[in-house]
Order: C-alpha cells, then structure tokens, then sequence
C-alpha cells in the first residue's frame, strides 16, 4: 500500500475519522491495528519478525532497567542488538555474504556450493530494527525511561507512516508522544496536509518522472557515452531526493495530521557547501543514527586504545578519526543494500569526508557556490556507485564519463525533463534555504497559498506519472 | 602539556581548537550556538582526554557541544564526578 495510490487514501481516510473521535488510549491501539494491517498488505507473513523485535526489545528494556549488575546489563543489551541483526543478517544479507563467499574461495581454485535461503526481502527491515534496537541502546545509557506499556512500545516500533521508510525515530522523541496525550490542532491539520501534498508532487511530478530517463540508462549494456552517463546521474541525483524526500515528508505530514511529530529527514542537501555538511543534510535519521551508536562510541573506544592513547593529539584524533570513519561509513553504505557497490558508496564518502577534513582550508574560502557546485558534483560521483547494478557497470560508466558522446545523443524529451526538474526543484530549495524553513508556504498571504496550491494541482494532472512505481527506499 | 582545569582553561584551549578548525571564525560568545561538526566534536573530546576526563557514551550528549559555555559545564561536571 504505497502513500500514493488509492487504496492509501481510503485506508487512512477510515484510520483518520476513527483516530478523531477516540480517546488517547484507544487512539494508541488503533494505530497499532492499523500500522500492522499496513505492514500485512505487503506481507502478513513478516509481522511476526515485527513481534519478535517488539517482543525482545521490550523485554530487555524492562530487563536492563531492572538490573542492577553491568554484566546483566549488557548481557540483555547483547541479545537486543543480537536479536535485530540476526534478522537483519537472515534476510537481507545472508544470500550475498553466502554467494561472496563461494565466488572467493573459487577464485582461489575450491568448489563450494552454499545453502541459499531464497528469502523475499522484508520492506522496512532495516528501519524497524534500527529504530529497536536504538530504544535498547539508549535505555542501557539511561537516557530513556522503559516503555511501561507493552502495546504502547509495539506501536513505537511499528508506526506505519514511518515503518516502511523512516525517518528512524528515537524513542526519546516519538515513544513519549505515544504515551502523552496529542492535541491535534487545526495548525497541525495543516501543516501536515501540506508537508503530504508537497511529498506526493516530489514523487509522482518528479521523482516518477526523473526515473524515465534513469531506468533506460541504467538498464543499458557498455559502453556508455559521456553525455548519457552524466545525464542519468544528474537525473538519479535529483530523483533519489525527490523519492526519498518526498516519502520523508509524506511520512511527517500523516504524522503530523494525527499530533504527533517526526523528526526532519532532509534539509536541502544539494545546498550543502561540503560532504561533511552533506550527512548532515542528507536522510538524518540514518546518519545520526549511525553517529550516535557506531561512529561515537568506536571514536571513544579507539582513541583510549593502547598504542593511540600515547601519540600526540592531532595524531590520536587522526588516527581514530579515519578508521571510524571508513568503518561507519563502509556499514552506513552496506545498510544501503546486499551489494559491494553499496560497500563502496560507503568508502566513497569515508575518503570524500576525510578528504574535506583535511583540505578545509582552502576548500572553505572558496566562494559558496562554488563549493555546493562541486559538491554536488562529489555527491554524484557517489550515487552513479549507489545506482550501478554492479561494480563492472559502475567502473564502465566511470570510464563512460571520460569518454566522448556516442553517435546516438541523448533525447530532447529526457534532458527536458531533467532541466524542468531541476530547475524547479532547486528554485524551491533555495527559497527554503533562504528562510531556513521547509514550511515558508505558510508565511506567505493566503491568497498566494491558494495559488500555489491550485498550480501543484495542476502539475499533478497533467505531469504526475501514476503508475504505482514503489520508493527506492522501500527496497533497504 | 597538561591544562590545569578551570573554566578559563578550558575555554581557551576549546576556542583554540574550534577556531583553527572553523575557517574565518571567532568565538567572541561563549554562549553563542557553536554548530560544530563530528570532526571538530571529536577533535574536543580527545583534548578533553588529554586532560583525564573521559567522557563515555552514558555521559555524552550531543546537545552538549550546543555552545563553549555548556560543554565546559559538561566537561566540569565529567571531572568533578571522577574525582
């Protein structure tokens, strides 16, 4: 059931005129009803892996805040993050570690023919147990009270406009605002409807759109001419944004109509004047996410280490420094997907971010927007790793890049519409830039609002592809 | 060298440290929000060590390095609770 189609609408036009009317604890259960009902359209089969997480995690929560010795603390915290990234591991990545490994030993002349599971990729996979195994982690940190309610922790976990996709909520954030009653203001109403509407025209104006002129290019066999490579990752870049952004603010709408807030996903990415500034731009959740409970902690680990401990300080912190870096951002790429290119991604952004760090001197006098256009630049020299099929393609086009245009240009049509998009999508993120906000419609007289509305409208039908083209992001 | 740990020591040896990091920028504010990035916040965390205060993750709050003012009082804080 994709935000996009029909069967949506109806289905949260039922939850919605329900969710009015009940009180906050059957509110809760609603939710609960319907974000496992959301989940079961695509496969009933797969709740039970959402109840095994819900189930453990709650149970260790309790536990660990029960428990008073360390070793009991961090025995159940062990088998919170155990739990998770078995199913992480059985689901998504067991077929590719088992397939590497065959092709590795091969290489070395050894026949081996593993146990394949075959196993359909559950959607969400990897945000609910994040988002799980984070609640574990920060109540072993004793920054986040257990949840009490058994039912109440269930729908933390499986909130359904944010279960498929993100944003990866904290508990922190999002449990609290389960458990406390909402106040579902018309303001609220609003701003949520609008954050929809403007997702929903990022997906079926643009991003849909943008995926026409991608698939054909991607999809093609070497050699490749420079003008199709670089218009296919122009086009991705700004179709990736448009999907991945316009679900994230399909997500905080719903949320937002119902009281309650999500965290902000995206803020202007491409107006990042460097990469550093890029991950803080780009799918927050995740990168934060990944800041918080892997780059923080192993920095705090290795730089106490024996041997790092007694260099001098630029040295400690610049040796700890680039191996966490290679290793939060190789796993940050490997969340991505079961693909050595996704690895790849990773490194790609661990050598771009150590590379800036290094080079900030002169990097940051440069002119601003020279630096966001070279940084956008660096950015898709990422994505064309992030978009390639395999590493083969990926080098081919690389070298594509370097190549002259093959005979055949690219079409009128498909550099129309990457011109269209861009220039439209960057007009609206400079404005937002320039008042710091994602929500400058609303400062602006109605009658200009209306407007406004009225012409997305117009977009939508006479632009909007709806053919049901599923996120990129529900394939992670 | 080690840095004695007052409140005055601690702020220049941050200010030193943020300022060779951010270019063009002086911290005249100690309660101005500081916006720093992982590089910087770990660079600080690692000067913090050298001066025997090892913030762990139970401790550590990102909205601590806010602004110079509330990451002295935290590190502060880390030092008196060790001693």
């Amino acid at each position: 059931m994709l935000f996009h189609s029909l069967q949506f609408a109806v289905f949260f036009a039922l939850v919605y005129a329900l969710y009015r009317i009940l009180p906050h604890r059957a509110q809760n259960r609603l939710l609960l009803l319907a974000s496992y009902f959301f989940y079961g359209s695509w496969n009933w089969r797969y709740l039970a892996l959402i109840l095994l997480s819900t189930a453990v995690d709650y149970g260790c929560g309790r536990g660990i805040a029960a428990a008073g010795a360390p070793r009991r603390r961090s025995g159940l915290l062990a088998i919170s993050i155990a739990t998770n990234l078995a199913i992480l591991g059985t689901f998504k990545y067991y077929d590719f570690f088992a397939e590497s490994f065959a092709d590795l030993v091969g290489n070395f002349g050894f026949a081996s023919e593993p146990y394949f599971l075959n196993l359909a990729l559950p959607v969400g996979i990897s945000f609910y147990t994040f988002q799980s195994m984070s609640y574990s982690i920060d109540v072993y940190r004793r920054k986040l009270a257990p949840a009490r309610n058994f039912w109440d922790f269930a729908l933390f976990v499986a909130f359904f406009p944010q279960l498929i996709a993100g944003p990866i909520e904290r508990g922190t954030r999002l449990l609290r605002q389960i458990v406390e009653p909402r106040n579902i203001e018309r303001e609220n109403v609003l701003k949520g409807a609008y954050l929809f509407g403007w997702g929903f025209v990022l997906k079926v104006v643009f991003a849909d759109n943008l995926a026409l002129v991608v698939d054909p290019i991607f999809a093609a066999p070497p050699p490749y001419g420079s003008l199709d490579v670089l218009l296919g990752v122009y086009a991705f870049s700004l179709q990736i944004f448009c999907d991945f952004a316009g679900y994230s603010c399909m997500a905080i709408g719903i949320a937002r109509s119902m009281g309650i807030e999500l965290m902000e996903n995206f803020r202007r990415p491409y107006l990042a004047p460097n990469i550093a500034e890029f991950w803080r731009r780009w799918h927050i959740s995740l990168s934060s996410w990944f800041r918080d409970y892997v780059f923080s902690p192993l920095f705090l680990a290795l730089k106490n280490r024996r041997g790092v401990r007694s260099l001098p300080l630029a040295w400690r912190h610049g040796v700890s420094f680039a191996i966490t870096l290679i290793v939060a951002e190789f796993l940050l790429g490997m969340w991505h997907g079961a693909g050595w290119n996704y690895g790849l991604f990773g490194l790609y952004h661990a050598g771009a971010i150590w590379g800036y760090y290094y080079t900030r001197r002169g990097w940051d006098r440069m002119p601003r927007s020279i630096q966001i256009v070279l940084n956008f630049h660096l950015v898709c020299g990422g994505w064309l790793l992030f978009r390639s099929e395999s590493l083969p393609q990926a080098a081919a086009m690389f070298a594509g890049l370097l190549s002259a245009p093959l005979p055949s240009p690219p079409s009128v049509a498909a550099l129309s519409i990457l011109l269209c998009c861009g220039i439209a999508i960057f007009s609206v993120e400079r404005m937002q830039e320039k008042q710091q906000q994602g929500l400058w419609l609303f400062r602006w007289p109605s009658p200009v609002r209306y407007a406004l509305v009225v012409f997305a409208s117009c977009l939508v039908l006479a632009f909007g592809e709806f053919g049901n083209r599923p996120f990129i992001y529900f394939q992670f | 060298m080690p840095v004695e740990l007052t409140r005055e020591a601690l702020i220049e040896r941050f200010t030193g440290l943020i300022e060779e990091q951010k270019v063009g920028f002086t911290l005249t504010d100690p309660s101005a929000p500081l916006d720093l990035d992982s590089f910087t916040m770990m660079l600080i965390l690692t000067a913090a060590s050298e001066m025997s205060v090892d913030l762990d993750m139970e401790h550590l709050d990102f909205d601590d390095f806010y602004s110079l003012d509330v990451l002295v009082d935290k590190v502060l804080a880390e030092a008196k609770t060790a001693i």
